[in-house]
């Protein structure tokens, strides 16, 4: 394919990069005990949430960041982040009502409306913007069946038990330099409790967004599915362009007991940066990580990853109950600068556990895509097996792949394979497709959609249409 | 409907086309044989803009415009269909959406409505049953883990679904068994009409005992050094290419 | 982890070398500037990709170099009569505790020698373009005494082997073999190196071998340890090849107690061919790793790797590959792979394939298993009237035939041949 062609094609537009005008609460710039604090004060949180936040804001004091992944960026400067911002609210919401009417239009122009007649049947949608949670659709019908799902500050309030329990068991603080930020900082997130023998009624959804110029968000996920139960959750994500960086550390825990299932799906589509001068964009530093806890418990995670000028995180499963599933399937669209550094980890623990890695690259443009997995297996995880295919494509040679697997096995009853591929849109498929009349823009993006299809299945349906939309969109010449 | 006059093509300065000329009416079946290395495939891709290769003089045109400055799309939407010798696998891709994708493709480029899944549905049983294929090939990914005979009867299913005014089939009936080889044949002559044109690549004449040609040409060193009737065929099929392919334009 | 040096012990110990051995006065810079570079550099950490799971005594670089120990005893000439007649060769060096020992070898004096004896012009920018990456290959810059020189000249061929003779004692020593093979346009080289020792003590070996690939040129190289359980071996190849070379490089492990070994692969020239073999039979507690870095600086280039490991009680292995494509180097092949069996519970293993492609138009791939016997394959074989230990064994050659088969030079193949048949018997 000429490298025109390929210009033509990657030459795509942000749909969402706009910024809506809306008067906020913005903490002043900066690190320190006394944010913190004020972070704590204006969610009127309890002692235990304070200490927990001062806790780790004392650790993270003490790291240093990261610099392992393949990602070049210029050091981010801690202390030039706003790390609260919230839309101004005179009187606490009770319902969409109040919310302020530029909010809405801002969640209706990204293509979820938040009246709940206009919604999609069977989707609740949690709507966090900048820093806190703005609405949550389907409230009332949730509780009904006894799930909760609500604002990650309301849960602190309401059902601060669970939250006390639940809360950095999976993601500690002391994981990672991320995690300590986030935990120390964290504004709001999504968060789910679903119990004893429940089945979730309908799919639950959060966005987010960030607006505000050099802020941060820093959301933090807590979903506890008890015995027997079940629930499907997708998380969709956009932010207005800004010549700046912006930083997204997020945490998402979530914790499955006995015979329990999570399905957590993500539609990542962040602000890239410039597409030709690799500018501003959102740095995804995310931890993601799903405890197996209970017999028989699967975890599964699902990633459509197309934006974000970085994107650095690997969903992982602890598989730590006996006969435990933990899914990875992602794929992740690099254009232009874009640089990704995603994989999975599964731990391997508890005996019989199975997991399973699919991952689909694919580079455009010069962006660098990177698989980085790690598949372990424990003396203690007996009979444990794992299947992981790795497959890279590359679009235009400036583009750059690469898959980084480790495998480590310490049991002999343990079966595991991986394999990977790397291949390009070959000269021949496009013009098979052009000779059955249908033009080169649609036969690349049905061509890489087809690479992509053993993932875009594992999506709720709901959104499995919108993720191909979007693979589209990203490849496509503009935004129709 | 087709004309090709004296057309020369090259692909990386190797000379492969050397002034074929042949006029294509409607309702004709033309079949071109000739040895290994003739010309045939190329000719077949040069019509269809595979853009490996280089057209250096002569030109095509398909109802009186030229199609050599278009690309293999605009083509393909005039009414030209390659059947390919070797179809390429697309993994992922699910078959019946691709040929849907193909058929609103030509719908709108001749102004008519496009057709939804369910309409199209009902378009590509009756094509399926044409060549004796099950609902389910149409669930499968584009000849992905297709067996040869399978990849064969895609193609001519594609050809049904489509409506091309010229079908160019490259060796269509290489590698079939007997069976396939009357299923493929079988859904070629339903598909024969007074208002379109066929033709077939071939190698050996085995194709023709099903689908009676009107005209058989043998291509040679990218000339064709011969043209006669149903008759010719048989006489290569006896006696061979040798006497026909001159060594001086080797 | 910084680790405190004698710093004098060096270069003390270099000026005897070279007073002793009359070594040309620009090898005495080189060790110099090697010296110098050995102070700023730091034992390799758990951070460092390539080292991540190597765990080695933090004094091995201390372990001294005793010179004139080249024992001749009857152990050791039977021992080397003994290896010589397996492998019917016609030509070979032999170096017992790293000295060079002329009485027991035969080599033709024009295409091989031992470095000790003398340095021809044509391999002073070899031995000067070691770059002392980390600090096992830089001190191997500052103590190497001895090791092998090869030139096999345009259109010539060669066939030669390589033994290694250690005696341990109760002492910590340690040995630093450099060697250099240079073919030239359109040559051949068969080059078989076998380490072996005559006791289970410990030492350690660290070699580092440099190796030129000309155009159209083909080199068989294989690697051969079955030595002490106590043996600690680092072994490095800097293979670069131009245009139209073939290389074979094969490894096989024994027995050894912690073996590195390192291969490094430039392609420079197009339609160059490698292949990196590996094959580890491990049943005690011993612990293989296996580098390789393969580097298509140009396209048009083919690699193929095979490692594959038999675990048995506390043994572990450690692949780890990374194939690197240069921007532009298109039409580019090379692919991993790595497999294990698992026979103990005590067993480890770690597999690395790793891909970083900067070009479009390649075909890399990678595939690693890691499991036991196919239970229905055993089952099968039982349904035949097999044992349960006869099927096992007969899958496990199954297994490993797979990579000997790929193996080319005959005396190579039919060496593991027979050390598998004799290990693998019913």
């Amino acid at each position: 394919m000429s490298s025109e062609m390929i210009e033509k094609l990657t030459n795509q537009e942000y749909k969402f990069g706009f910024q809506t005008d809306i008067e906020s609460d913005v903490a002043p710039k900066g690190l320190s005990e006394d944010i913190v604090r004020l972070i704590s004060e204006r969610k009127n949180e309890p002692q235990f949430m304070l200490d927990f936040r001062l806790k780790a804001y004392r650790h993270w004091l003490k790291l240093t960041e990261p610099k392992w992944s393949k990602a070049r960026y210029p050091k981010i400067d801690f202390q030039n982040i706003h790390y609260y911002a919230a839309p101004k609210t005179k009187v606490k919401l009770d319902s969409l009502d109040q919310v302020d009417p530029e909010l809405l239009k801002t969640f209706e122009k990204l293509g979820i409306p938040l009246f709940e007649q206009k919604q999609l049947a069977g989707v609740a949608v949690d709507a966090i913007f900048d820093s806190v949670s703005v609405a949550t659709t389907y409230k009332e019908k949730l509780l009904e069946a006894g799930v909760v799902f609500c604002p990650m500050s309301e849960a602190v309030e309401k059902y601060p038990e669970i939250v006390k329990k639940y809360l950095g068991s999976v993601v500690p603080f002391t994981d990672n330099y991320y995690a300590a930020l986030n935990s120390a900082v964290f504004s709001d997130g999504s968060f789910v409790y679903i119990p004893k023998n429940t089945i979730s009624p309908m799919e639950l959804s959060s966005y987010f967004r960030i607006n505000t110029e050099e802020s941060g968000q820093f959301e933090r996920t807590l979903i506890v599915c008890e015995e027997n139960s079940y629930v499907s959750y997708l998380e969709g994500c956009t932010a207005p362009k800004f010549d700046t960086n912006q930083l997204h550390a997020a945490v998402v825990e979530l914790v499955a007991m006995d015979n329990a299932e999570i399905k957590y799906s993500t539609v990542q589509n962040w602000y890239a940066g410039d597409p030709k001068t690799g500018k501003g964009g959102i740095y995804n530093f995310v931890t993601k990580r799903g405890k197996c806890a209970g017999k028989k418990s699967k975890i599964s995670w699902t990633q459509i990853e197309t934006g974000s000028a970085i994107t650095w995180k690997y969903p992982s499963c602890l598989l730590i109950g006996e006969e435990s599933v933990g899914e990875f399937y992602s794929v992740a669209l690099t254009n232009h600068f874009q640089q990704a550094d995603t994989g999975s980890k599964m731990i391997h623990i508890g005996p019989n556990t199975v997991s399973t890695i699919i991952s689909k690259g694919i580079s455009v443009g010069e962006s660098e895509n990177t698989y980085r997995g790690l598949v372990q297996i424990n003396k203690s995880a007996k009979n444990a097996r794992n299947f992981t295919q790795c497959d890279s494509m590359l679009v235009g040679h400036k583009s750059k792949a690469n898959t980084l697997p480790y495998i480590i096995v310490k049991n002999a009853s343990a079966k595991l394979e991986h394999e990977a591929s790397t291949s390009k849109v070959s000269d021949d498929q496009l013009f098979y497709f052009r000779q059955r009349g249908i033009g080169v823009e649609d036969a690349m993006a049905a061509i890489i959609s087809g690479f992509c299809k053993s993932v875009f299945d594992k999506l709720p349906t709901e959104f499995s249409v919108e993720a191909n939309q979007l693979l589209s969109l990203k490849l496509e010449n503009s935004v129709g | 409907m087709l004309t090709i006059h004296n057309l020369h093509a090259q692909i990386d300065e190797n000379k492969i086309l050397n002034g074929i000329s042949l006029t294509v009416k409607p309702g004709e079946v033309h079949a071109i044989m000739g040895p290994n290395g003739s010309g045939k495939s190329t000719l077949a891709k040069v019509i269809s803009g595979d853009s490996h290769y280089e057209v250096t003089d002569g030109e095509v045109t398909l109802e009186g415009k030229n199609i050599l400055d278009m690309d293999p799309e605009t083509r393909a939407l005039s009414g030209i269909f390659l059947a390919f010798q070797y179809p390429v696998e697309i993994p992922g891709v699910n078959n019946a959406e691709f040929l849907r994708m193909a058929y609103n493709a030509k719908q709108k480029f001749q102004g008519k409505p496009e057709a939804d899944p369910m309409q199209f549905d009902a378009i590509l049983q009756s094509k399926l049953e044409l060549v004796e294929m099950s609902p389910d090939f149409a669930d499968r990914a584009v000849n992905f883990g297709f067996s040869g005979g399978e990849k064969k009867r895609n193609e001519i299913l594609q050809m049904a679904v489509l409506n091309p005014k010229i079908a160019i089939l490259d060796e269509t009936d290489s590698g079939l068994d007997i069976d396939a080889l009357r299923i493929v044949a079988e859904g070629v002559n339903q598909l024969r009409s007074p208002d379109n044109a066929i033709i077939l690549i071939t190698h050996y004449q085995r194709l023709l005992n099903f689908i009676q040609p009107d005209f058989v040409h043998v291509l040679a060193n990218g000339q064709i050094v011969k043209s006669g009737d149903k008759s010719l065929a048989l006489e290569l099929e006896a006696r061979g290419y040798d006497w026909l392919v001159s060594p001086v334009n080797g | 982890m910084m680790i405190t040096m004698n710093t004098n012990l060096p270069s003390d110990v270099i000026s005897g070398y070279d007073h002793n051995r009359q070594f040309p006065a620009w090898l005495g810079k080189v060790r110099q500037e090697a010296i110098q570079h050995f102070h700023k550099l730091t034992l390799p950490t758990k951070k460092d990709e390539k080292w991540k799971y190597v765990d080695f005594p933090s004094t091995l670089v201390e372990w001294p170099v005793v010179e004139d120990q080249a024992v001749f005893n009857e152990t050791v000439i039977s021992l080397v009569a003994e290896k010589i007649g397996e492998i019917q060769s016609e030509s070979y060096l032999v170096f017992v505790n790293g000295e060079y020992v002329p009485q027991l070898s035969r080599f033709s004096p024009e295409n091989s020698r031992p470095l000790s004896l003398e340095i021809p012009e044509t391999f002073l920018d070899m031995l000067h373009s070691i770059e002392n990456e980390d600090i096992f290959e830089s001190i191997n810059t500052i103590r190497f005494t001895d090791g092998v020189l090869v030139n096999v000249d345009q259109e010539q061929t060669a066939d030669l082997d390589v033994i290694w003779v250690t005696v341990p004692s109760a002492k910590e020593i340690s040995f630093h073999p450099r060697n250099c093979f240079k073919l030239d346009k359109n040559a051949a080289l068969n080059i078989r190196i076998h380490s072996i020792s005559t006791g289970e003590n410990s030492y350690f070996m660290n070699a580092v071998s440099l190796v030129e690939v000309g155009n159209g040129a083909k080199l068989n190289l294989s690697f051969f340890a079955n030595e002490s359980d106590a043996a600690i071996h680092f072994s490095k190849f800097f293979i670069t090849c131009a245009e139209n070379a073939v290389v074979k490089v094969a490894n096989f492990n024994a027995a050894v107690g912690l073996s590195r070994t390192e291969i490094d692969v430039d392609f420079l020239g197009p339609n160059a061919v490698a292949e990196i073999l590996g094959l580890n039979y491990l049943v005690r507690s011993q612990t293989v790793h296996q580098v390789a870095s393969v580097n298509h600086v140009v396209g048009e280039c083919h690699c193929e790797q095979v490692v594959k490991s038999i675990l048995d009680n506390e043994s572990c292995t450690d692949y780890y590959s990374t194939v690197n494509v240069a921007v532009g180097a298109q039409l580019t092949v090379s692919n991993q792979l790595n497999q294990t069996l698992m026979l103990s519970d005590n067993a480890e293993s770690y597999s690395r394939p790793q891909l970083n492609i900067d070009a479009d138009d390649v075909k890399c791939g990678h595939g690693a298993t890691v499991g036991q016997l196919e239970p229905g394959e055993l089952f099968y074989l039982k349904s035949r009237g097999l044992s349960e230990a006869q099927g096992q064994l007969l899958l496990l050659k199954g297994f490993s035939q797979d990579v000997i088969n790929r193996v080319e030079d005959p005396i190579s193949r039919s060496l593991w041949t027979q050390f598998l048949a004799d290990r693998l018997k019913f």
